[in-house]
């Protein structure tokens, strides 16, 4: 067991196994892999572990088949594409949240995507990339998309990003980079080869992915209630804490936890730059409230939530009245 | 974040020594519980304690504080995202 300096991000001895794994400092935490991957006692990070089952369901029709049950990690088969992607393997991954995305392989180029590769009992510690021919062919992008509950692609696009040393090398690349949780996957990233199996190191060097830590994931959670009030504190990936409170109010007989005139406060973000990509923040942030209304036995959470007048929403100074069912 | 405590002793003493009913001592206040550590939150919280006002009335203090300044403009674009999220 080492002590763990949390502002430094390093424990304060050295790694019992650091002979082991010359390429780590010895006061490193979770491989330097703190986004996927937790030290509890400061030998080996453990990643996270999946238990919920694999999600057949899918939409489109560039996917032909996919399998119904969750047998491995990645699957693979053929399918044709309305974008004229010929034949195309899909590969079905996924996140953290027991989500499923698919990464189509649409053809051989210098592209390359990357994926982290899971099976029933958690991460395999593999990170695998498809390695493509040149000369690159943007037609030929890959394809990501999602499949299941989530609809939406939780995409950030953006022009180019710095990955320490490789800024100068992908800078002036046009691609899209997509965050998912802790995943990270390039489209149309010719040249990020190079990178090898590090994904996560460059998840865990602030700054240096522009994007990825502006999305910010949870990363801990506090609720607690007194004085008639809920209060909660969340701190997320990129350092941001956000802090929620609203008036306590049990009603419909009991099974209904309203939150009343729900407050929030972020600190950290440096303006409307930097507050940025909050959605998945936010997410995570409902998901916890939901939970924490479950386990105090109530069947609904509703959530009551004024927005600021002039604020540049359509509905401004609306009165925003949400209730989730929990038994879903 | 004090969790569910409204105010401490040290709260108490810096509306106490500092806070005189006018808004630039207000102002003022909010300013030295900011430099003392506490978070918005937990200023708001003192504000509906000491000043017994409600989260309303104290939310729209601090939101526009001019310690908090900074974090202004990330506070609306929370709340916006907010809103769309439970909208949505």
């Amino acid at each position: 067991m080492r002590i763990y300096d949390t502002r430094l991000g390093r424990f304060l001895s050295v790694d019992p196994l650091a002979f082991s794994f010359p390429w780590y400092s010895p006061y490193h935490y979770a491989g330097n892999t703190p986004i996927q991957a937790v030290d509890l006692d400061g030998s080996e990070p453990k990643g996270y572990n999946f238990n919920e089952p694999y999600v057949a369901s899918h939409s489109g029709t560039a996917v032909k088949h996919i399998p119904s049950s969750y047998d491995g990690q990645v699957y693979e088969t053929t399918s044709k594409s309305p974008v004229n992607m010929g034949v195309v393997t899909a590969h079905a991954v996924q996140d953290i949240d027991g989500r499923t995305y698919l990464i189509y392989e649409s053809a051989m180029g210098t592209k390359q995507q990357w994926y982290r590769e899971y099976d029933k009992t958690g991460w395999k510690g593999n990170i695998n990339s498809f390695q493509w021919q040149s000369p690159p062919d943007p037609s030929k992008v890959l394809t990501a998309m999602t499949v299941g509950p989530l609809v939406t692609l939780p995409a950030m696009v953006m022009s180019g990003f710095a990955i320490g040393g490789l800024s100068s090398s992908v800078s002036n690349l046009s691609m899209d980079l997509l965050v998912k949780g802790n995943q990270l996957f390039w489209r149309y990233a010719p040249t990020i080869g190079v990178v090898g199996n590090t994904i996560a190191e460059f998840l865990d060097e602030s700054g240096s992915l522009a994007g990825a830590n502006q999305g910010g994931r949870l990363v801990s959670a506090a609720i607690q209630e007194g004085k008639g009030l809920v209060g909660g504190l969340f701190k997320f990936t990129n350092n941001k804490t956000l802090e929620i409170l609203a008036e306590k109010v049990v009603e419909g007989e009991g099974k209904t936890l309203h939150l009343k005139d729900m407050i929030g406060y972020i600190e950290g973000m440096g303006g409307k730059e930097g507050a940025n990509n909050l959605k998945e923040g936010i997410y995570d942030v409902l998901t916890k409230l939901k939970e924490y209304a479950k386990e105090q036995g109530f069947e609904n959470l509703r959530i009551t939530y004024k927005r600021v007048e002039n604020s540049s929403s359509k509905t401004p100074g609306h009165t925003v009245d949400k209730i989730f069912d929990l038994k879903e | 974040m004090i969790y569910m405590k409204m105010s401490d002793e040290k709260i108490k003493r810096i509306f106490d020594e500092n806070y005189r009913g006018d808004e630039g001592s207000l102002q003022a206040t909010i300013k030295l519980l900011k430099e003392a550590g506490y978070s918005q939150m937990d200023s708001l919280k003192a504000l509906m304690h000491e000043l017994n006002l409600s989260m309303r009335e104290a939310d729209l203090i601090i939101l526009n504080a001019k310690a908090w300044l900074s974090e202004r403009d990330g506070n609306l674009k929370l709340r916006d995202e907010l809103g769309d999220s439970l909208e949505g």
